[in-house]
């Protein structure tokens, strides 16, 4: 497969992330401990577009309000439609980032930065490009926590059961609803491949 | 816009391959040599794209000192094209037509004369207007070897991606959730894992 195939074909990735994070959310009443010791509250804001997977012409878009808790966007994800953008809002350490980020491409955009304290241009150019780099590599803490999880067999045997119960629930979700992290902790689809092929290989002929 | 101020609208791209030692004198010469160049009415070409330092979308010449904020390099991508009017083209072109066939005495014109009168009102119709002009920044963290454009839209990423591997001889791979996996420093075993995930399936309508 070639770049572009690998690019066009894994796109379904960006939807996944955002369901997860709209489950986890949840879950823990926005709040995440990201990798590198951070903690930081994540919500989804009041925009939020379900799609029809492959069918771009079933949407669902919302706004105002706080449409990821709206029983109209549990129902179109009961309909099999998944996230294609959404407006989250970030905070860590006080401080507040809120954006709109497309699954297909991850790319953000109407992002408001917190505050600048810089009063010079050069200065606040600085500053505003840190504050960039801050909240991509909170998303890039989260997109890396998402991928163990979802490159691993913990993916379909746990976490997926988990937000498929959540999806037909009318219950708001509780941590206990999260799996827990040692059920997470699971080898690679990759691996689990690899080993089914060598025990095929090593099986005697009939 | 926006590097500088105004709205963080904006796409990541990844720089693959390293920076040539010498790239200080190297970029500001290869961004010179891909400096923005004024349109005129008589040029063939309708459309005009290059660089120009950030914020300042009317200065061409563009130094180390004017691209080279630390360890950003900044700059403007300008389009300026003239867009005349097809409506506007049509009826000038139709009655510069009449025109000269009655001052030639003729009765029906060739397809290089009409050719060659369209060419002439086309330039007459561009020296009475400005240029519409684009511009769209830039940030490279050439220590992160990540790029910042101020669009997305499709086609103007597409002609920035190519103009830039022109200008610097770097590729670049937009982020999408592929790229951005590989980036995030899988190893080889996830890269493969990250090759062999289907969709998942979040609600069963079998059931």
């Amino acid at each position: 497969m070639d770049l572009i195939d690998l690019i066009n074909s894994r796109s379904f990735l960006g939807s996944e992330l955002l369901m997860w994070l709209w489950f986890k959310a949840e879950c823990f009443d926005g709040v995440f401990n990201i990798q590198g010791g951070d903690r930081i509250e994540l919500s989804f804001d009041d925009q939020l577009t379900l799609e029809a997977y492959l069918a771009e012409t079933e949407r669902n878009s919302f706004r105002g309000g706080s449409p990821a808790h709206s029983p109209e966007a549990k129902t179109a994800l009961r309909e099999g439609k998944r996230v294609q953008s959404a407006k989250l809002c970030i905070i860590k350490e006080g401080r507040e980032w809120t954006f709109r980020i497309k699954a297909e491409t991850l790319g953000l955009s109407g992002v408001k930065i917190p505050s600048l304290l810089s009063k010079e241009e050069d200065e606040q150019f600085y500053e505003r490009m840190y504050l960039l780099d801050e909240l991509e590599e909170i998303l890039d803490a989260l997109y890396r926590e998402f991928l163990e999880i979802r490159l691993s067999t913990a993916w379909q045997e746990v976490m997926l059961p988990a937000m498929q119960a959540w999806i037909k629930s009318d219950e708001l979700m509780k941590p206990a609803n999260y799996p827990e992290a040692d059920t997470l902790k699971a080898p690679l689809i990759s691996a689990k491949a690899g080993a089914k092929a060598k025990a095929v290989e090593a099986a005697p002929a009939e | 816009m926006g590097a500088i101020s105004g709205t963080l609208s904006y796409k990541v791209f990844y720089v693959q391959g390293e920076l040539p030692a010498d790239w200080q004198d190297s970029f500001v010469q290869a961004v010179e040599k891909h400096g923005f160049e004024e349109l005129e009415p008589d040029d063939d070409d309708d459309d005009s794209v290059g660089w120009v330092v950030v914020d300042r979308p009317l200065q061409t010449q563009i130094d180390l000192h004017a691209m080279l904020f630390d360890h950003f390099i900044n700059l403007s991508l300008r389009q300026d094209r003239y867009a005349v009017p097809s409506g506007l083209l049509n009826a000038h072109f139709e009655e510069a037509v009449r025109e000269y066939m009655l001052e030639n005495n003729k009765r029906k014109l060739s397809k290089f004369e009409k050719e060659d009168i369209k060419e002439m009102v086309k330039r007459r119709l561009k020296e009475k207007q400005y240029p519409r002009m684009r511009i769209t920044d830039m940030s490279w963290d050439i220590q992160r070897g990540q790029v910042r454009f101020w669009s997305h839209s499709n086609k103007t990423c597409e002609l920035f991606q190519g103009f830039f591997e022109d200008t610097f001889g770097l590729q670049i791979l937009p982020a999408n959730p592929y790229i951005n996996a590989v980036e995030a420093g899988l190893t080889e075993d996830d890269i493969e894992a990250l090759k062999m995930v289907e969709p998942s399936i979040f609600v069963d309508e079998t059931i």
